[in-house]
């Protein structure tokens, strides 16, 4: 069988040419579909993962604030309970001391004046009174001298010159340490 | 056909700069960003992971804070409320006129030291009584004082007698005590209950 091949050598190449650049630009049109698809998925998953960013970076400073705020409040109730100790400790109960006090006198004794001055680590009791004689005084001396509270009793020589109705005044040093808190 | 090649040629350059203007002003500003949002996000993953170790302990704290608020406003309650000055002083006078007692109260420099205190602290205030009646009565008072609602703390205790022919009351007393006045927050938010 003859086959004629009667286009032109220029034609022929003219073809080719149309048909290579056809071929290209169907490529061309392929990669730009393929490239807008991808850039809008890589669009959308760039949206998707901002908007995640954003929670996250929202739970962080949500869980920080709320340990920040519990931070202050641990700190505000440990400064209040250290200060309220603080407070109680440096409390006394002289009710108790007064009460004692009472308990070691005879109903004959008669206290005029008693006075307790207190500093923070040391305190005394001035005592001033009428004792009907010298052994209700020598007595209700040694009840006091028995009291847990009593570290030191000063009593002057005058106290006990009469052995009949005589005023006396004594000091008493008291062991802060053997005495409760008030509260 | 020139024209055919032309039409083409232009065709496959307008694609091209398509392609290129998608690769270059889209593609690669988009695949950095995501770069950059993956760093962000380890980031913050090793941030999330390290709060969640403290969250457990934190829950822990909590819990123990939800209980021990409980007595925030017990221990508030022994301190004297700047607001509630009268209080205060009502409180004193009725807990004199109760004994059958007379009264004066003075306090130091109240408004002054109030108004330098710092927040959130406890204020100390020296206060003087002046009782005037009973003995068993001062006593009482004493001894109610120091269990009062107010915590008060007496430094000094000083009590005479008056001679027998005076019209005035048997015994006079002068109590010198610290009171303590608060600066911490009255409106105190707790923290929700505890439910595990």
């Amino acid at each position: 069988m003859l086959t004629l091949n009667l286009i032109p050598r220029y034609f022929k190449r003219e073809i080719q040419l149309h048909t290579a650049y056809t071929l290209l630009k169907k490529f061309f049109i392929l990669l730009f579909i393929v490239l807008f698809l991808t850039s809008n998925s890589l669009l959308l998953a760039k949206m998707l993962l901002q908007q995640k960013i954003q929670e996250l970076s929202e739970q962080t400073r949500v869980v920080t604030t709320s340990a920040a705020k519990v931070q202050q409040k641990i700190i505000a109730i440990n400064s209040l309970f250290t200060q309220t100790q603080g407070a109680i400790n440096n409390t006394t109960s002289w009710s108790t001391v007064i009460q004692q006090l009472e308990q070691s006198k005879t109903a004959q004794i008669e206290i005029s004046e008693f006075t307790i001055t207190s500093t923070e680590n040391a305190a005394s009791i001035q005592l001033s009174g009428i004792s009907p004689s010298r052994e209700h005084f020598l007595n209700f001396q040694e009840a006091l001298k028995k009291s847990p509270f009593v570290k030191n009793i000063s009593s002057p020589i005058q106290n006990i010159l009469s052995a009949e109705e005589t005023t006396f005044s004594i000091t008493i040093e008291i062991d802060r340490t053997t005495i409760a808190p008030a509260q | 056909m020139t024209s055919n090649r032309k039409r083409l040629a232009v065709q496959i350059t307008i694609i091209c700069l398509l392609v290129g203007f998608f690769a270059f002003a889209i593609l690669l500003p988009v695949i950095k960003d995501i770069n950059a949002m993956n760093g962000a996000i380890t980031e913050q993953r090793t941030e999330l992971e390290k709060l969640y170790e403290k969250g457990q302990f934190f829950r822990i704290v909590r819990c123990q804070l939800a209980n021990v608020e409980k007595d925030y406003n017990a221990i508030q309650s022994l301190f004297i409320n700047p607001d509630k000055q009268l209080e205060f002083i009502t409180h004193l006078e009725s807990l004199a006129l109760q004994n059958n007692l007379s009264l004066q109260l003075s306090l130091g420099a109240l408004e002054n030291t109030l108004a330098t205190a710092s927040e959130n602290s406890l204020v100390p205030i020296q206060a003087s009584l002046s009782l005037a009646g009973d003995y068993t009565d001062i006593q009482v008072f004493i001894k109610e004082l120091e269990t009062a609602q107010f915590l008060i703390s007496l430094s000094d205790v000083s009590i005479r007698s008056i001679p027998q022919n005076s019209t005035s009351a048997p015994f006079q007393a002068q109590l010198q005590a610290t009171s303590y006045w608060t600066t911490y927050s009255q409106d105190y938010e707790t923290t929700a209950p505890c439910t595990t």
